[in-house]
């Protein structure tokens, strides 16, 4: 229905928008019967304008506080609704009415009560010119906005919610019930708040009840309105006064209509309760529905029903996808005497569960699910399950195959695919580990399903289920008596974090659970424990030059800066008016929440004419980040409430520069504080705990004792630690079992490291840690690196400040440590590492990482990890390794894997502080994809480099709804869409791209041509070695393979400062060109895939681009590190015979047939390549070549 | 329950060691923990003798270790002058003739809209009681414009409730105490307010509600005592 005539705007309205520059207010009126009108004070907070001008009774719940700057922001909030609105159902008169709308730039408030906001003042608005207060009577009615364009009034009734609303307004004439259902609604609160709320029995959830002055907007499901435009709608309307105030000055066509009494009303929504069944999953008894937890929910669920216990840990990581594992008891199976004599029979198990349609009004939610993927299979299971629900009903039908569905009452659904899927065969993985694939949805399979019903008690639910299963095909050929099809039980919410259930299962046997829960992404934890930080007081205005801060207090600010934020403050001075603050942070987890308590000592500690602070962070020795504050405009921010379109940036937030620039350090530098050089050994002890769940000598093996750590600092960033730990209670009494091995035993002697000795040193360390400049960093370590293995290592890291990506490469040499965990060694020895490249998707929370290298059994191959981290740190993620160990060899579990949940502490406990939990489930512990526990890696180092690192949260504003900021959540904003995924790989493709085009094809020809050259020769000289072998020649060669770690070692050790700063320099010149090197080899050795000379295929063999490729013989590792390592040296100090010893590294190689000539002419090139260019760039020669690495593009490039 | 609670988070904390990168933090907390009971908060945290030149309000609530307003403001009005409480955490509490009229900034925000039936003064209330009409708008749901009835008697003797530790027997015994119960008349509720309680008697020389219990929703209750105490006992 069109109104032409038709909306006319008074000359008031107007004036109240905001046009007018004149400050003014209405007071208990609405706009068309103005009362008074009173000026504001310039400068004048809210706070008390209201107390002038209202009075204790006066009703504040459609307060305006308007800004005329904020106009233009919601213009385009306006234009994109109308736009939005284009092409629908809605789209004519309802956009004409919404043109008229006036712009009112009406910000929300943190609260209307002015004597809360004098004791919040950073929420209390300070008005000034643009701005106005209009404060209406309280509001009687609720307006529904309509398609047609109508606004339909209602009296506010107490108790109605808005399906309650939207059901006592008149439906438009013609349309059909089908056409008017509307799923969804979006609620305009009178204080300018704005919730999505649902409608329907399907979809029904709490909700908020809309209060006196809300509007009300709920386009039909076929309206073809699209929810972001309802969302924009409903941003817009926050901007207005409620409809009755409205309408006496914008004309509409209005019907009026009654709610009911809240006696006739329907009941209360409620939210879809959901539980977990017998298996840990969402489900009802025995069975699983459709249902999915939101993101981040995990659960320990616990059930016991003979002859069955089963202990389940379900993680959601996305709204889509349940996956978990589990241990199952068997009570009425031994493990048998070969294993563990007289415990039941132990199961581990992994499930999986995927939504692939989200219920909607027409369609039930449907979900595909696998139970026990791999291992022994023995209650492997697959099923197709579809949920849909009614109110407190959510009934459940579902298809499946295997233990799930063997009363197999449905002859082999997809049989018609192919003859094969007529049958199914028990697991036969000899191994386990490996996903059942052959028998997945094979078979005979049986309908499941049931009903649940939300009782009227809160959380208390009733189910009832048909079983799949008939228990005639139980594990190990036993039958269980089952007298009847139908489960039937209770699950009680006892708390928002604990349920139980019982049930009757089979007609025969009691069924008993108890499940904790919680949300991960909402785990957050009030700092009561914390030291109470000063109040935030306003800044007096500067009347008086600073003046030099004494000594005592640079300690005591000191004092309270470690004490509010944990940091270590290295130095402190004073330059002018700006306070420069150097700070080592103990890790990178909410550095933003840590900046904000130390800005806030500072201000309270320090005189007014100290006008900026500038803190520089770091980690170890290593600056990271430079945070320069505008005092004024942070105390600004922190003391009344401005609009948006006022806001200053009192931060700015940059990448740290030299890692030299320490205040104090330059002769000039005015005196400050520095932290007493030579610190003191730091120690501390505690308790210790430690277990191995689901061995067969037992569910838990448990030890407690105490444990002593220290740490000792020589510089900055170079430190010795270690951990001693004195086991005093365990049971390893009857821990016997020994895991069976086809490989070096490397961590299968698990059992011998834990029982042997008592006191053990599990750690001592030397470190030592640099920054190279331009996202380089790099670390060299030696000494006792873990339980296991004592050694040597070096890692590269290349992270450029705020990206997405990062890549890096580790390499250490190490040996196996005596059972007793002294300082003995066994014979053991391997060099491992990987090359890693680390990735932020940016979508949907979730971090890649791909490593790929040499594990400790010697067995090479690859690691894929993937973790979800959510805004408060907490994640969840999984890993694989498949590495050249076949599955037989490998043992059960065919390889290795597992699931981790890591937690800040800072989310868990009142008191802050530092570190994460992490709780990492391995199924089976054996030998092959084994990888070193190394401390101190640098990609977690270096976090403070990560853009989340700023951002993340220990407490999100999403869970802490008493974090909504005056005009900050309110911003009538348009949300512009973020890159995907694609988008993000598209331009790390185009870097890779741009890189390779910046290669001059002169240098790839005269590079190319040695090699190609060398190339004639592979075979002969392959045929001279093989021809040529001898224990002389062995032993030439086996120390000729040594050579690159030699170099390695005396690079890492001059880069101490063993030598003096010079050869520092060039050591660390050396390191990066090795590291370099070594990494556009990786890429190489993929790319190429050639075919090593042991393999008797020839040197035309390439087999690249797969992933036995980055193993493959192009070019050598060795020798290419090993000119690296060489060149800067032998350039920067006329020592050319280095050369020759990096040369003599390719004699060891070659002669065990490891690289064909070519390899290592090829890698000496590289090696020579990197290590020359980057000496050239470490001395800042232009001239030459120059070689740049990102972790999206090698390029080089020629100066002349 | 509290002891289960904080032997299941002491517990937790210990399982924890077995996966923390850095004990610092949970041997601070474990330890703070069985220094003051699992609350968190010292036995001492609540000064006996604060600075007398203020006013407080020892606040408790169900769960949480108890904590003490200070007096801000006195809002002159009508029926009796509105006392604004502020918490540290900048909660504000409004209290009229004991009575909360207002509470901002918290897990339950209440606001009682003003035009109803005057509640009746507590001198004058018998056993018999008395009624009166309270409106009400309440966070969080935006519950707005509830209405309920409320009946007010006086209650012979303390009433028969566990009362904190720091109201002593002799003062309750002294004190007169008043029982309302609330029925909603418009609006739907989770489930009903509990009883308030209210204890009138003599604090700082005036005649006061010393004492009350009074609930924003079913598990949400105050207990509100002037502090200290001094020499007021009856």
């Amino acid at each position: 229905m069109k109104h032409p005539s038709h909306f006319r705007l008074k000359a008031l309205l107007l004036a109240l928008s905001g046009i007018s520059a004149v400050c003014s207010v209405q007071a208990q009126t609405g706009l068309s019967d103005a009362a008074s009108k009173t000026q504001v004070v310039p400068g004048e907070r809210l706070s008390d304008w209201l107390l002038r001008n209202a009075g204790p009774d006066t009703d504040r719940t459609a307060l305006h506080w308007r800004v005329q700057a904020e106009q233009e922001q919601q213009q385009r909030l306006r234009a994109a609704v109308v736009d939005g609105l284009r092409g629908t159902g809605s789209a004519t008169p309802l956009s004409e009415w919404l043109t008229h709308l006036p712009l009112t730039g009406r910000l929300v408030l943190a609260q209307h009560d002015p004597r809360w906001m004098q004791a919040a003042p950073q929420e209390d608005p300070e008005l000034g010119d643009g701005q106005s207060v209009v404060l209406l009577k309280r509001p009687d009615y609720v307006a529904v906005l309509q398609e047609s364009g109508e606004i339909c009034l209602l009296r506010h009734r107490a108790g109605a919610f808005a399906s309650d609303y939207l059901a006592a307004c008149p439906r438009a004439p013609g349309a059909a019930d089908d056409d008017a259902a509307a799923d969804q609604a979006w609620v305009t609160q009178p204080d300018g708040r704005v919730s999505q709320v649902s409608l329907q029995a399907w979809n029904q959830q709490a909700q908020d009840e809309p209060a006196p002055g809300a509007w009300l907007w709920a386009p039909s499901r076929r309206s073809g309105v699209a929810a972001s435009t309802s969302s924009n709608l409903a941003r817009l309307m926050a901007t207005q006064m409620p409809a009755e105030a409205l309408m006496a000055e914008l004309e509409a066509p209005v019907r009026r209509a009654e709610v009911p009494p809240a006696a006739s009303l329907a009941s209360t929504p409620r939210n879809r309760e959901l539980t977990a069944n017998d298996w840990g999953e969402i489900g009802l008894l025995q069975t699983p529905t459709a249902r999915m937890e939101k993101a981040g929910a995990v659960r320990l669920a616990v059930s016991a029903v003979w002859p069955y216990t089963r202990g389940n840990v379900m993680l959601q990581p996305f709204d889509w996808l349940e996956a978990g594992f589990r241990y199952t008891d068997i009570s009425n199976q031994l493990y048998g005497p070969t294993i563990a004599g007289g415990q039941t029979y132990k199961d581990k198990s992994i499930d999986i569960k995927v939504r692939l349609w989200e219920e909607d009004a027409a369609w039930p939610q449907l979900a595909l699910g696998l139970r026990d993927i791999g291992g022994t299979g023995l209650f492997s299971s697959e099923y197709l399950v579809a949920n849909k629900r009614w109110g407190n009903w959510d009934a459940s039908l579902g298809l499946g195959w295997g233990y799930l569905g063997a009363r197999g009452d449905i002859q082999a659904p997809l049989g018609f695919l192919a003859e094969s899927f007529k049958t199914r065969a028990g697991n036969n993985t000899p191994t386990g580990g490996s996903v059942n694939s052959q028998s997945m949805f094979h078979g005979n399979a049986a309908l499941f399903g049931g009903v649940q019903w939300h009782t009227p008690l809160p959380g208390l639910l009733a189910k009832l289920e048909l079983d799949g299963n008939n228990y005639r095909n139980e594990p190990f050929g036993t039958v269980l008596p089952a007298s009847s099809p139908l489960n039937w039980g209770l699950a009680y919410r006892y708390t928002p974090y604990v349920d139980f259930s019982a049930a009757w299962e089979r007609g025969e046997r009691l069924a008993l659970g108890v499940t904790l829960h919680a949300e991960l992404d909402k785990l957050t934890a009030p700092k009561v424990l914390d030291p109470a930080l000063p109040r935030v007081a306003p800044l007096p205005a500067l009347t008086m030059p600073a003046p030099a801060l004494a000594p005592q207090d640079w300690s005591a600010l000191s004092a309270a800066v470690q004490l509010h934020t944990g940091w270590q403050v290295s130095a402190m001075n004073q330059q002018g008016d700006t306070l420069v603050l150097q700070a080592q942070t103990v890790d990178a987890l909410f550095v933003q929440e840590r900046v904000e308590r130390a800005v806030t000592v500072l201000h309270a500690m320090l005189p007014p004419a100290i006008r900026r602070f500038e803190l520089d962070l770091g980690t170890r020795g290593i600056a990271f980040s430079k945070v320069k504050i505008a005092r004024a405009d942070w105390v600004a921010q922190r003391t009344r409430a401005s609009p948006p379109s006022r806001m200053v940036a009192a931060e700015e937030l940059t990448a740290a520069l030299a890692p030299s620039n320490v205040p104090g350090d330059e002769p000039s530098a005015p005196a400050g504080y520095r932290k007493p050089a030579g610190a003191k050994l730091e120690m501390e002890w505690g308790p210790s705990y430690s277990q191995i769940l689901g061995g067969p000598d037992g569910f838990l093996l448990y030890e407690l004792g105490l444990q002593a750590k220290l740490e000792k600092h020589f510089t900055p960033n170079t430190w010795l630690s270690g951990n001693a730990n004195l086991r005093l209670l365990d049971n390893y009494a009857g821990f016997k079992y020994d895991a069976p091995s086809n490989l070096p035993r490397v961590r299968t002697y698990a059992r011998e490291y834990v029982t042997t000795a008592r006191l053990t040193l599990p750690h001592l360390q030397l470190t030592h840690v640099a920054d190279m400049g331009s996202g380089h960093y790099a670390s060299v370590y030696g000494g006792l690196l873990e339980s296991m293995y004592a050694g040597v290592g070096a890692e590269w890291l290349y992270r450029p400040w705020q990206s997405r990506l990062a890549f890096g490469v580790d390499v250490n040499r190490v040996r196996q440590r005596a059972f007793e965990q002294n300082l003995g060694l066994r014979d053991y020895a391997v060099t491992t590492g990987h090359a890693t490249a680390y990735w932020d998707t940016g979508w949907n929370d979730l971090q890649v990482k791909l490593s790929a290298g040499q594990y400790l059994a010697g067995d090479k191959g690859a690691t894929l990890d993937v973790s979800r981290v959510f805004a408060n740190g907490t994640a969840i993620g999984a890993w694989a390794t498949k590495t050249n160990v076949s599955a037989e060899q490998f043992g059960e579990g065919s390889f290795d894997k597992g699931i981790y949940v890591t937690i800040p502490f800072d989310v868990m406990l009142p008191k802050s502080g530092s570190g994460v939990a992490n709780a990492v489930w391995n199924p089976l512990t054996r030998d092959g994809g084994a990888r070193l526990n190394r401390r101190f890696g640098l990609f977690d180092m270096t976090r403070q480099n990560d853009t989340r690192a700023w951002s993340s949260s220990s407490a999100p504003a999403a869970t802490n709804p008493g974090r909504r900021r005056t005009a900050a959540d309110g911003a009538y904003v348009l949300t512009e869409p973020a890159p995907g995924a694609a988008l993000t790989m598209g331009r790390a493709a185009g870097g890779v791209a741009t890189g390779i085009a910046d290669v001059p094809a002169g240098n790839w020809l005269l590079g190319g041509g040695a090699v190609l050259a060398a190339g004639l020769l592979d075979t002969k000289v392959d045929d001279w070695f093989q021809n040529h072998q001898s224990d002389s020649m062995d032993r030439a060669a086996s120390a000729s393979n040594g050579i690159p770690y030699v170099l390695a070692l005396g690079s890492g050790l001059l880069l101490t400062g063993l030598g003096g700063q010079a050869y520092a320099e060039t050591a660390k010149t050396s390191i990066t060109a090795a590291a370099v090197a070594l990494g556009a080899n990786y890429l190489g050795k993929f790319a190429v895939g050639r075919s090593r000379p042991a393999a008797d295929m020839g040197p035309s063999s390439f087999n690249g681009m797969t992933g036995s490729a980055v193993q493959s013989s192009f070019a050598s590792n060795h020798v290419t590190a090993a000119f690296a390592l060489v060149t800067p040296f032998a350039r920067q100090y006329d020592k050319p015979w280095l050369y020759a010893v990096a040369a003599s590294s390719s004699l060891g190689r070659m002669h065990d047939r490891e690289h064909w000539l070519s390899d290592v002419v090829a890698a000496g090139l590289l090696g020579y390549l990197s290590g020359s260019v980057a000496s050239d760039q470490q001395l800042g020669h232009q001239r030459g070549m120059r070689i740049t690495a990102t972790p999206q593009s090698v390029s080089a490039e020629w100066m002349f | 329950m509290r002891f289960f609670y904080s032997l299941l988070t002491v517990l937790s904390l210990l399982g924890l060691q077995g996966c923390a990168s850095n004990r610092s933090p949970l041997l601070e907390t474990m330890q703070t923990l069985l220094d003051t009971g699992g609350t968190g908060v010292a036995e001492d945290a609540i000064p006996a003798a604060p600075d007398l030149r203020y006013r407080y309000l020892r606040v408790e609530v169900e769960g949480h270790p108890p904590g003490l307003m200070v007096l801000g403001y006195e809002d002159p009005h009508p029926l009796g002058v509105i006392e604004v409480w502020y918490s540290g955490t900048r909660e504000t509490l409004r209290l009229q003739n004991g009575r909360v009229v207002g509470l901002t900034g918290a897990l339950q925000d209440w606001h009682t809209i003003a035009g109803q039936s005057p509640a009746p003064h507590w001198p004058s209330i018998t056993a018999q009681g008395a009624h009166y009409e309270r409106r009400r708008d309440h966070m969080p749901g935006y519950r707005f414009g509830l209405v309920e009835h409320l009946q007010v008697s006086a209650w012979p003797g303390p009433p028969p409730l566990k009362l904190p530790a720091a109201l002593h027997n002799s003062h309750a015994r002294g004190y007169q105490w008043y029982r309302e119960t609330a029925e909603l008349r418009q609006g739907r509720e989770p489930s009903a307010l509990p009883d308030a309680w209210f204890a009138w008697g003599k604090h700082r020389g005036q005649d006061t509600v010393v004492y009350s219990e009074q609930c924003l929703s079913a598990t949400y209750c105050l207990k509100l005592l002037r502090w200290p105490l001094l020499d007021d006992a009856p």
